[in-house]
């Protein structure tokens, strides 16, 4: 494996005015291109923790290295320029534009203003700002906007590792919604190294490739993935924390995997009543899908049955409950249940007739 | 002869309008702003430093209530009386110095005051965001916590500077400067005759100050950032 972006080795960081420890013997290393989320109550030392690998908080012992260096052998201002940085209050400049907002760690680095220029316009791109906004003011800006040019002055100077102190936490549940997929877009596009504080485990388990469940006391209980979080949960305190509805966060996290989907009622357009009435009884269904092939056409009725046509023919009627190969199962068992035959089509792409997910096949990769 | 006549009679007297005569009015007015400015000079080269380091490693906030409240108590004669003295005994010239000392610490405290609060309340989360992109403490008091407080810090040398022009007078009192305070005391000095002079020399100084504020004002309201004004701006429309 290559060396870790960032490594904790032993760290603990004890403030003079609390007996205990708000980070204690933390080992953690937080790969290349992956998103790390630290969650937890209050006081459990998730944002110490991120203020320590850019030094706003120093360890009381123990190491912290990204790519490898040693932090405390970097001067802190320098160190800080190559990490970008997010907090939930944003803290932009209130005096300068949207352009020296984004340019602040570019000016710093001595950049020249042709690559300043270009660097903010393809930011501004970036989080879906109009470019022509850099001459505006932050107070000019709604909070989500705000958010969005904290997140482009962050990644100003393209620094490998980023790091995120609650930045949707202030803003309203549609525009976090619209945030979080952003940011997730955004890391597709580049990849940076991400470390996360949140206290909503929802959003740990949305963002995170891992995430650190931290107790009181600086302790961290478990580091994993959110499916094997979610599958088995280290301890109770973790089990809590992630919620009594354990099992629906996990499904939706699963894919739906296509070796456990039924063939189901299914009719070729071409095939004759016969067939149809046939596939109806073995599967027990009063109603069958009908395919052009591989495509999904739509569905007809046992009643509406005309002898004499090819079903192809006859008055089909669309497919209303289905769900995309891509989704999840969670998506999968929300149509399962409210449909009368507790069955529902995925499809594949173009329409593509891929088979029918029952609660047995549901249940069936729940266990695998 | 009413006041009024006594004050035209004393403006028409010989020098009277003179820049380089001391019975001039206008070698008076100059002299005044020469102490206030320097004065104010001064405590601003003093005071604004002092306040805005201790302020931006939030250190010394008793010293910057403390000001408030010695600012309030301190007696500006006894102040001038103490330079004068200290002066005469070291046999330096007690016309300009002693005086322009004593301004400059009548000044200090609004100065220090106001420098101090101007950081102390620029938005942490700016300042926590400037440290965390990679500024050193000193461009973050230059580039952010500064500019953000200039407003602030004006204001205080408003407040100090019109004390100042309205006190210096009282510098006539004890030397042979003292700027318009001159043809005031020495006005009292003749007794009723020289009510003209008294009356010229206080219309002036209360002028020299109105004068003053309306300066300081308008330069502290261009020293609003851009953006804030905006926002202010548009923080009224909202209402």
């Amino acid at each position: 494996m290559n060396e870790p972006m960032i490594r904790f080795d032993a760290v603990t960081k004890k403030f003079a005015e609390s007996a205990e420890p708000a980070v204690h013997e933390l080992s953690l290393d937080v790969a290349e291109g992956e998103i790390v989320v630290l969650v937890g109550p209050s006081g459990c030392g998730k944002t110490t923790t991120l203020r320590m690998i850019n030094r706003l908080i120093e360890p009381t012992s123990g190491k912290i290295t990204v790519n490898g260096v040693d932090i405390s052998t970097t001067p802190a201002h320098v160190l800080r320029r190559g990490i970008g940085y997010v907090i939930q209050q944003v803290g932009l400049f209130p005096h300068h534009t949207i352009h020296q907002n984004i340019a602040a760690v570019p000016d710093l680095l001595g950049w020249g203003r042709d690559d300043v220029q270009r660097r903010v316009t393809e930011l501004l791109t970036l989080v879906g700002l109009d470019p022509d906004w850099g001459t505006r003011y932050p107070a000019e800006l709604s909070g989500g906007q705000r958010q969005r040019v904290g997140v482009a002055r962050a990644l100003a100077a393209d620094p490998a590792v980023l790091l995120m102190d609650e930045p949707f936490g202030a803003v309203d549940p549609i525009v976090r919604a619209r945030l979080q997929r952003e940011l997730l877009a955004l890391h597709r596009q580049v990849r940076k190294t991400i470390v996360f504080v949140t206290h909503d485990m929802d959003e740990a388990l949305l963002l995170g490739h891992r995430v650190a469940v931290f107790n009181t006391g600086g302790v961290l209980e478990q580091l994993a993935t959110p499916v094997e979080l979610l599958a088995s949960p280290a301890n109770d305190f973790v089990a809590s924390f992630l919620g009594d509805d354990r099992a629906l966060k996990r499904l939706a996290l699963l894919g739906i995997a296509e070796d456990t989907l039924a063939r189901g009622p299914a009719v070729q357009a071409g095939e004759g009543t016969d067939a149809a009435r046939k596939v109806m009884r073995e599967h027990g269904t009063e109603w069958a899908v009908v395919l052009d092939g591989e495509r999904l056409r739509g569905r007809i009725d046992l009643p509406a049955l005309r002898d004499g046509h090819p079903v192809g023919e006859q008055e089909l009627r669309p497919v209303e409950t289905m769900v995309r190969r891509d989704g999840n199962l969670r998506g999968a068992l929300d149509a399962i249940v409210s449909s009368p035959d507790r069955m529902v089509v995925v499809l594949g792409a173009d329409d593509v007739y891929l088979g029918m997910l029952t609660l047995e096949g549901l249940t069936a990769e729940l266990a695998g | 002869m009413s006041i009024f006549d006594q004050l035209v009679s004393w403006l028409r007297e010989p020098n009277r309008w003179s820049f380089s005569h001391p019975d001039g009015l206008p070698y008076r007015v100059i002299e005044h702003l020469q102490v206030s400015v320097t004065g104010l000079v001064l405590a601003v080269l003093i005071a604004v430093p002092l306040a805005v380091v201790l302020a931006h490693h939030r250190k010394g906030a008793f010293l910057a209530s403390a000001a408030v409240n010695i600012g309030r108590a301190i007696p500006s004669f006894g102040l001038i009386i103490i330079f004068w003295l200290a002066a005469s005994r070291a046999n330096i010239d007690t016309t300009f110095w002693p005086l322009t000392l004593a301004m400059t610490a009548l000044a200090l405290p609004p100065l220090f005051t106001n420098s101090y609060t101007g950081v102390q309340i620029v938005d942490p989360a700016t300042v926590e965001a400037s440290r965390g992109v990679g500024f050193t403490e000193m461009q973050i008091l230059r580039r952010v916590e500064i500019p953000l407080a200039l407003p602030v810090i004006l204001a205080g040398a408003r407040i100090a500077f019109v004390q100042i022009v309205a006190t210096v007078a009282i510098g006539a009192i004890v030397s042979d400067g003292g700027g318009l305070g001159r043809p005031i005391v020495d006005g009292f000095a003749q007794g009723a005759t020289g009510y003209g002079a008294v009356l010229a020399g206080g219309i002036a100084v209360a002028f020299l100050a109105l004068l003053s504020e309306a300066l300081f004002t308008v330069l502290e309201r261009a020293a609003v950032p851009a953006g804030i004004r905006r926002m202010s701006a548009t923080a009224i429309a909202r209402r």
